[in-house]
């Protein structure tokens, strides 16, 4: 039992300000999360402001069982996955212009990194890319990227080694 | 550069950080969507029961309690005297007569209709009353019962004759005029029990009929009041939608 099963029985008794403390708690790595399956920041924004939604419309239904976190991942897992189903690829010149503005390093160099490590992401399957952005970018460790992916955690270590391996390989192509 | 450097590098120029106005949008959207979802949703069964519990009078608990210390006591004081204990029977009529009003309530009330109408049917309140009813009365029985049995030595045969074979036969009485195809008024029911009692006051009171009744007579008695009472309590929930103040072509009866 944590602090997010007190938290949760406040929002179940229709608590409005526990409402907003859980939303600020979680926001900032769903919109992260977001962004890395869609690189349209604004559809990114769309996304987890409907992952929230989802899960509030759900709220009288859940069952407090581990962490909300890994719920909210997975509601947000399934969104970016219907969402990309309907949209066409988006070019890669494009992302670049939608992240222009909370773009941290503007150096040349800085710019050819994150092109380079963008390439080599997309050469990964679904699957792999999932584990690299849940372990490397969404912090998360290894059974709870079991329990969003519903798998099992050598699945999940297996997976990591193989998207380290093809991510190197890729990189030192390109 | 190592891999995982790369990968800390591209997090750090990737991250983006909320805006102030799209948290206080989601949240705002967040608390419709979860109040939206609470008025559509239907109480679970233990809501429900438990709103039932509520909403039944507790005096009526209180009073039949109040019967079965009353009782507990004139056996006391009257241990040997076998015509008080044959009188338990009296008591236990007026046990049952004490579940009358609340089963009767909407029809007085005049809420069938409205009762109906609501999320949970006329079938599921009528259910959940005499669970209510059923739990809390078999609760104070065997703790009557027990303790009678207990302290004033009252075999359970005698009990089981002297009072639970009266109460049983009241209840199927009550259950039966709650269920019968003419609608009919609480002082029916309480006319019908009061009529029993006097029946069973002169069996037990005349001593040539009181003999010649065996125990597996009353045993085979006891079973058949059970299985009537049984049948009353499903002919009640299987009839609800008769029960209307107007028929259901709106002509008023």
């Amino acid at each position: 039992m944590d602090a997010d099963f007190l938290l949760i029985r406040q929002m179940k008794q229709g608590d409005e300000a526990s409402f907003d403390v859980f939303v600020r708690k979680y926001y900032k790595d769903i919109l992260n999360y977001c962004t890395y399956h869609y690189p349209d920041r604004e559809y990114a924004r769309d996304i987890t402001q409907e992952v929230f939604v989802r899960f509030f419309s759900g709220l009288s239904g859940y069952h407090y069982r581990g962490k909300t976190k890994n719920y909210l991942y997975t509601i947000a897992r399934n969104l970016c996955r219907d969402y990309l189903k309907k949209m066409r690829e988006t070019p890669v010149e494009e992302w670049d212009a939608c992240g222009g503005e909370d773009r941290k390093e503007n150096t040349m160099e800085g710019v050819l990194d994150k092109l380079t490590v963008e390439q080599a992401l997309k050469g990964l399957s679904e699957e792999l890319r999932e584990v690299i952005i849940l372990y490397y970018f969404q912090e998360l460790k290894l059974t709870e990227i079991g329990d969003i992916l519903h798998i099992g955690l050598p699945l999940v270590k297996y997976r990591l080694r193989q998207a380290k391996m093809q991510l190197k390989n890729c990189i030192e192509i390109i | 550069m190592s891999l995982e450097k790369q990968l800390r590098d591209y997090k750090k120029i990737r991250e983006i950080s909320p805006r102030e106005n799209e948290i206080l949008e989601t949240v705002r959207k967040s608390g419709e969507a979860f109040f939206a979802s609470e008025q559509d949703k239907v109480l679970s069964y233990h809501e429900f029961l438990w709103l039932q519990l509520k909403v039944v009078r507790k005096r009526w608990w209180v009073l039949q309690l109040i019967l079965l210390f009353v009782l507990g006591g004139v056996l006391l004081a009257a241990q040997e005297d076998k015509y008080i204990q044959r009188s338990m029977g009296v008591a236990a009529t007026l046990f049952v007569i004490l579940i009358i009003p609340e089963f009767w309530k909407n029809r007085s009330c005049r809420a069938l209709e409205v009762e109906a109408v609501s999320f949970y049917s006329l079938r599921q309140i009528y259910a959940a009353r005499m669970m209510l009813f059923g739990i809390a009365d078999t609760f104070l029985l065997t703790l009557f019962c027990g303790s009678v049995s207990f302290s004033l030595g009252v075999a359970f045969k005698e009990l089981l004759v002297q009072f639970l074979f009266p109460l049983c036969v009241t209840a199927c009485i009550c259950f039966g005029t709650l269920c019968s195809r003419h609608i009919l008024q609480e002082a029916v029911a309480v006319g019908l029990c009061i009529l029993w009692s006097g029946v069973w006051l002169l069996i037990i009171l005349n001593e040539h009929i009181y003999t010649n009744i065996t125990l597996p007579v009353w045993a085979f008695l006891w079973g058949l009041a059970l299985v009537s009472l049984f049948a009353a309590l499903y002919r009640v929930l299987a009839g609800c939608n008769k029960y209307w103040e107007v028929s259901l072509d709106g002509i008023e009866i």
